[in-house]
């Protein structure tokens, strides 16, 4: 008998993810690889001034999940690997650091998470543009108003 | 005080006494920086004969090649008059016409051991062990300590043999066999425990050895093949299954060690991470769970015992410690010791001593979900202890006086997002269903 996946045994957290996320982000979608579930989807939102590129974000769930937080990474446009630390607020693997790893709430759902990713991109794309010189560790930078793409 | 040990397999005892052998030398080793003897084998005249018990003596220190000498002459033995045997076993002194006409050895300025036993047929009394020499034309006598082996094992003799075989029936997934877990399943082994799996990815380190079950002999291997080993040394009777891998990265692995129902899951864990994931699915899989270890160093002791569903988990109770914010009479004042805490890991220079005493605690804790009927269940699921009289947390962690106990009484939170109740957006749905029908409709897109 294989070994049990996290939904195997918590369907309910299952179930409560897909609703939640497909509330707020209807464009991503969930997929699987083996036993890997993750979410793939875009985030637009960029400051004003800085060219519209948009995202395509994973939020993958490990084996773990949700004891642990979600494996976060971005899949495009490609950043630099030296880009990583508390200043990029990214790990040397290249997955997005979202929270501390000890005060992740296990409560936290995928909306959520998208939430976080696209205030993240939202400062990094910041960052690089020089309209900030740090990343803020909680919330979106300020700044002026801009226009969002849906 | 004797000036040393003998140990004898009793089959060769047996053997001396079936055969009335009359002398003859015990063959073995002897550790050559103490007087500890080891009988592995006897020659009589030109037969050698080894003993079947040899097997359980293979792995004694003696044995190292650095700190034993197998000697096919090690201990020569004989069997004497009944009244000699019962006057050298109460004297230091005698002549020495009448000690080497009694047992034909002849006596040297060189102490020399010699182990006697009665001529009475048929006896296999306990033979007695000297070490002999000559000084001043007399035998100067002193006693060695004799240690009958039986063949096999018999571990449990000063144990209740109801505990045991009640014990002998249950199965123990220990998650962590650091410091504090492996003295969990030693002390756990050693009641008798049925079926123990060790689960821990790390490996003895130097730094270790200070507060663990081993020591230097053991380094570099894994911890959980030390526990065994360990567990082998006491000739303790649990069947023990280990594995290597990373509970958190193998999660899942972990679940596979939950779908054989263990009657409780013990995580001695060193992180956060671990702990919430032990935490989880032994809750979502109903099985008891105790969660331990040490903060602030080791001054600080938890032990929670969770039954899924009827006592708060982990998250139950860090929820509730976090909600006594609002209650602490200084707002400078840390409520617990985890808050302010950079780390994931619980990392901790804790005293051996600490250690010993929180794995004392988890122990207890395990007795009475293993054996309710016998062991009392602890006064709260939440058990904190502290080494020192301390005011610098709040509830439970505040301790009037060194070595004291706080009996936390937690309460089950509906907001627990592993065992409170579902959110509301959920209400209506068979959740199994609808995840079955998730995982039915991305199936088409797999890679």
């Amino acid at each position: 008998m294989a070994d049990p996946c996290w939904y195997d045994v918590f369907p309910a957290r299952l179930v409560l993810e897909c609703l939640r996320l497909r509330r707020a982000a209807p464009s991503f979608r969930l997929r699987k690889v083996g036993t890997y579930l993750y979410w793939i989807g875009d985030l637009t939102e960029r400051p004003a001034g800085v060219p519209p590129v948009p995202a395509t974000v994973m939020i993958g769930y490990p084996q773990a999940f949700p004891a642990v937080p979600p494996d976060v990474f971005l899949v495009s446009p490609e950043i630099d690997p030296n880009e990583y630390g508390h200043t990029w607020h990214r790990w040397a693997n290249g997955k997005i650091c979202l929270v501390r790893p000890s005060h992740w709430n296990l409560a936290t759902t995928a909306d959520e998470v998208v939430a976080k990713v696209a205030d993240w991109y939202f400062n990094y794309s910041a960052k690089k543009a020089g309209l900030i010189r740090e990343m803020p560790d909680i919330g979106r930078a300020s700044l002026p108003p801009m226009d969002s793409q849906e | 005080m004797s000036a040393g040990t003998v140990i004898i397999p009793k089959d060769l005892i047996s053997r001396i006494v079936e055969h009335q052998f009359a002398q003859g030398w015990f063959s073995g080793l002897r550790m050559t920086s103490e007087e500890v003897y080891i009988a592995l084998g006897l020659k009589v005249n030109e037969q050698t004969i080894s003993s079947d018990g040899s097997s359980r003596l293979a792995w004694h220190r003696a044995g190292h090649i650095c700190f034993g000498r197998f000697d096919e002459q090690l201990i020569e033995w004989r069997t004497v008059e009944s009244g000699f045997f019962k006057r050298v076993a109460s004297i230091e002194n005698m002549p020495r016409s009448d000690f080497e006409s009694a047992t034909s050895v002849s006596l040297t300025p060189e102490p020399r051991p010699l182990l006697l036993r009665q001529d009475v047929p048929g006896d296999a009394t306990a033979p007695i062990a000297i070490q002999v020499q000559l000084d001043n034309d007399a035998a100067r006598i002193e006693r060695l300590e004799v240690k009958l082996l039986d063949r096999t094992p018999a571990p449990y003799q000063r144990a209740p043999s109801t505990l045991i075989e009640a014990m002998g029936e249950k199965a123990v997934v220990v998650v962590g066999v650091g410091s504090g877990g492996a003295e969990v399943a030693l002390n756990l082994a050693g009641v008798g425990l049925g079926r123990l799996t060790v689960v821990d990815p790390d490996t003895l380190s130097a730094e270790n050895y200070f507060r663990y079950i081993s020591g230097r002999s053991d380094l570099g291997r894994k911890k959980v093949d030390v526990v065994r080993s360990e567990i082998q040394e006491r000739e303790l009777l649990a069947e023990l299954v280990t594995f290597d891998f990373d509970v958190v990265s193998s999660a899942d692995k972990f679940r596979g060690l939950l779908l054989q129902a263990p009657d409780l899951v013990i995580c001695a864990t060193d992180s956060i991470a671990s702990r919430r994931t032990v935490n989880m699915n032994a809750v979502l899989m109903n099985i008891p769970c105790i969660i331990a270890g040490t903060l602030n160093e080791g001054r600080i002791g938890e032990v929670l015992t969770v039954s899924p569903g009827r006592t708060p988990c982990y998250e139950c109770v860090r929820l509730e410690l976090g909600a006594t914010l609002g209650r602490a009479e200084s707002e400078e004042r840390s409520p617990t010791p985890y808050m302010g805490s950079e780390h994931d890991a619980l990392a901790s220079s804790a005293l051996r001593s600490d250690i010993a005493v929180v794995a004392s605690f988890a122990t207890r804790a395990a007795l009475s979900v293993l054996l309710p009927d016998r062991f009392a269940a602890m006064p709260a699921s939440y058990m904190v202890w502290g080494r020192e009289a301390d005011s610098s947390y709040g509830p439970p962690f505040q301790f009037d006086l060194p070595m004291m106990m706080n009996y936390f009484s937690a309460a089950l939170r509906p907001d627990c997002p592993v065992c409170g109740v579902l959110p509301p957006e959920l209400n209506g749905l068979n959740c199994a269903v609808e995840a079955k029908k998730v995982l039915a409709e991305i199936a088409k897109f797999a890679g």
